[in-house]
């Protein structure tokens, strides 16, 4: 009948998709960033405007709520919200109480609207705002550290204004970055420093911006650019997703900081991607929550064991999330295998006097001041080397392979990450465990 | 019969498809010519057919007709009969396939075809319209499963022997069942999203469209089944009288009226031209039964196996990473027809 005519009429279907992905997402991804760049280029223009300290808490204050509310589903309700966890805080702050009870008690606020949200049918929407409410909780906690630290029981409204500012700061509060107190001023404070060192600020961002985009045109079109042949390909295929989903919402960050005049960096995905150890991938991860975790919850070391300290630290970073159970075996998992790592990389490098530890020797005067026998650039030392790069690797594909499309917007059931990691016979862990066993035993 | 065959030989070999193509009888030329000419289309197609079949039976284990395609017992094939339940079996064949090459293509297997479109058509235009509409809530952006390639594909395809026929009930029947086991698909369609934001959370979202879980839509389809609508041949049209089960209600009996069976209303419903056959003639000794022991077993009676299992029970998760659990013994009891 209509064979023939009808049979090129499917071929005809072919073209096309994967412009049209791409330039969906494309499309989809710049309008975001455009928004949050109008809010940039706003901020960066109100800095150098002379107006009263009250004046200028007031703009930042009703800019953020409205950013809040310009960002997510239910308006006002993320308003108040959002308001009411600095409310809480602050007032908490010049109360003087400690920075780690602001810290606890800002986690119990989440998980309980967590189990609000939970209870009104409506887990999306905490998982919509979620990621503003965490970095928001990091900038109070950091306010609290500092009050507690400057411990003046006069209450200054100068100083109060600043800390305003710093939470209130509405480039930030959708994508982040966290930055800390001092980053944060050091920025805001930077004069201007020529038309030409500017230019070249704003060419560096740009570049980010396209970065950002293209990995997120990847990130989501990533079955177009990628034929997986294997169940294996596949699971490298989601991780990548995720993380090149995640480096998005860094390099784009990247950008807004440049755009501002800072040089904080917020990750570079190439140190992520072949990252020496799983202990790099982890703090090259998000360097901005690294430091605030680093700062406030490792170094504090409330154990006497690193184990233990390594374990708190993410549990911290996994509560920040919410009770998300598929979070917090992902965290405390990579917890594991960084640890498990390092303990016995140095164990390596001390036996056998090779550069092979998880963090690399550093650099003093443009030369490695290795005390090892073997450095870097010994053929040893580079085999070993090359082999925790693929490792850390293929650990970048076991705890990202979890986070597949079909849940992630509605949150992921209980059992999902065990059955995945199953198909992989929880290969991760096992080596984790031969390392843990080796390092008693060499 | 071609599905039949089609099946037979699918579930033997399924690697090689330039010799299956041959291999395959009561396939029409044009079938053979698109198979040799896709090879890798038709791996995709049968893998589709053969999920649906096996879907078909998962769905059906629990009735009198557990979705036999060949019986020794009845004489013929369930299928050579115009019954509801081959409505059924054509509908999630063709479902099937449509499901399979969809996914297929969204995945980037087979290079003649790629991603779907999205709602809204595609361009800027529509991303910008559905953001302005929904506010920041989602965009549709992304790879939708390619279900309209599948159903052209497999419209071309799999209609191929019904539409050369089509002057006959038979084949207006199969292509209409064909149809809605189709478009029953597309209105299955669900929203996928990629979250977009720090650590994993949901900020801003793109989403694009996904087949549902095949067993899902099956059970759906079992629905639609459960109402399928018997028709006559009127004049080369098939015709749905006002239907039976409507009788009860005193009101539409009046409107004794014939309604086509390509209009509105049945775009959607299943429909059969002639009863079912007694699927008790089917030797069903020692099939297991379930709970619906009288039904499928037809008065022949069953008989009950008592087994000791062991099953992992009092399941417990214990901090950190481990889920412990007792084995138990637990008493199962299985029916089996006589």
């Amino acid at each position: 009948m209509d064979n023939g005519h009808g049979y090129e009429e499917f071929e005809l279907l072919e073209d096309g998709s994967l412009g049209e992905c791409s330039t969906q997402v494309a499309n989809a991804t710049f309008l975001t960033i455009s928004k949050l760049i109008c809010l940039v280029v706003a901020f960066k223009f109100i800095k150098h405007i002379p107006i009263s300290t009250t004046v200028r808490v007031y703009v930042h204050v009703f800019a953020s709520t409205f950013t809040v509310m310009w960002f997510s589903r239910n308006h006002l309700q993320s308003a108040i919200i959002y308001n009411m966890f600095s409310l809480i805080s602050l007032a908490l702050a010049i109360k003087q109480f400690s920075g780690y009870i602001i810290l606890a008690g800002n986690i119990s606020l989440l998980i309980a609207l967590q189990n609000f949200c939970r209870h009104y049918r409506s887990e999306d929407y905490f998982l919509s705002i979620r990621g503003i409410l965490m970095i928001h909780i990091m900038r109070l906690t950091t306010v609290a550290f500092n009050l507690e630290k400057a411990n003046s029981n006069k209450f200054r409204f100068v100083q109060f204004s600043s800390y305003v500012e710093y939470i209130y700061f509405p480039p930030f509060i959708i994508f982040g970055p966290y930055l800390s107190f001092e980053q944060f001023f050091k920025m805001r404070d930077k004069k201007w420093t020529g038309s030409e060192n500017e230019l070249g600020f704003i060419i560096q961002s740009l570049l980010a911006i396209f970065n950002a985009i293209t990995l997120a045109i990847i990130s989501s079109c990533h079955f177009e650019f990628f034929e997986p042949s294997s169940q294996f390909m596949e699971d490298a295929l989601t991780a990548m997703s995720f993380r090149f989903s995640h480096y998005f919402v860094c390099l784009s960050t990247q950008a807004f900081v440049l755009m501002l005049g800072s040089d904080v960096v917020v990750a570079n995905p190439l140190n992520i991607e072949f990252s020496r150890s799983t202990l790099q991938t982890v703090s090259e991860w998000n360097k901005p929550f690294h430091t605030f975790l680093h700062e406030n919850i490792f170094k504090r070391r409330l154990f006497n064991s690193t184990a233990c300290n390594v374990f708190f630290t993410f549990a911290v970073s996994s509560l920040l999330h919410g009770l998300d159970f598929q979070m917090t075996i992902t965290l405390l998992a990579l917890g594991f295998i960084a640890y498990s790592e390092t303990v016995f990389r140095k164990r390596l490098s001390a036996r056998y006097s090779m550069c092979v530890a998880a963090k690399a020797c550093p650099v003093r005067s443009n030369s490695l001041s290795c005390k090892h026998r073997h450095s870097n650039k010994t053929g040893r030392a580079l085999i070993i080397n090359l082999f925790f790069l693929m490792l850390s690797m293929y650990h970048l594909v076991f705890t990202g392979m979890t986070f597949t499309d079909d849940y992630s917007a509605i949150g992921y059931p209980f059992d999902h990450a065990w059955k995945i990691w199953g198909s992989h016979y929880y290969s991760s862990f096992m080596i984790s465990f031969l390392f843990l066993a080796l390092s008693k035993i060499i | 019969w071609w599905l039949l065959s089609k099946t037979d030989t699918s579930s033997a070999n399924s690697g090689s498809s330039p010799i299956l193509c041959k291999n395959v009888p009561g396939l029409t030329p044009q079938q053979k010519r698109m198979c040799h000419e896709n090879p890798n289309i038709i791996k995709y197609l049968i893998s589709g057919l053969r999920s649906a079949l096996h879907t078909c039976e998962y769905t059906f284990q629990r009735e009198a007709w557990n979705c036999t395609l060949t019986l020794p017992g009845v004489g013929t094939s369930p299928l050579q009969i115009a019954s509801r339940e081959s409505a059924y079996v054509y509908a999630i064949s063709a479902a099937g396939v449509s499901h399979s090459l969809a996914r297929a293509c969204s995945k980037g297997l087979i290079d003649d075809c790629g991603c779907g479109e999205t709602p809204q058509g595609s361009g800027s235009v529509a991303v910008s319209q559905a953001s302005s509409r929904s506010s920041s809530d989602f965009v549709w952006a992304g790879c939708s499963d390619n279900v309209k390639f599948g159903n052209t594909f497999g419209r071309k395809f799999v209609d191929q022997y019904d539409r050369q026929h089509a002057t006959e009930p038979r084949s207006q029947m199969n292509l209409h069942n064909n149809r809605v086991g189709r478009r029953l698909l597309v209105n299955a369609m669900n929203k996928e999203c990629k979250c977009h934001g720090v650590s994993g959370s949901c900020v801003t979202k793109t989403c694009w469209k996904v087949m549902p879980k095949f067993d899902e839509f099956a059970s759906r389809l079992h629905q639609k089944y459960q109402l399928a609508k018997l028709v006559t041949n009127n004049d080369q049209k098939l015709t749905v009288r006002s239907s039976p089960s409507a009788g009860s209600s005193g009101r539409s009996e009046r409107f004794a009226r014939n309604m086509d069976a390509s209009s509105k209303q049945m775009r959607n419903e299943l429909i059969y031209l002639d009863a079912s056959p007694n699927y008790c003639a089917i030797d069903v000794k020692d099939r297991e039964c379930g709970e619906n022991c009288p039904n499928i077993c037809c008065g022949r009676g069953w008989r009950t196996t008592r087994e000791i299992v062991d099953e992992p029970c009092h399941c417990q998760f214990v901090w950190c990473c481990e889920v412990k659990c007792k084995t138990c013994k637990k008493l199962v009891e299985r029916n089996y027809c006589l």
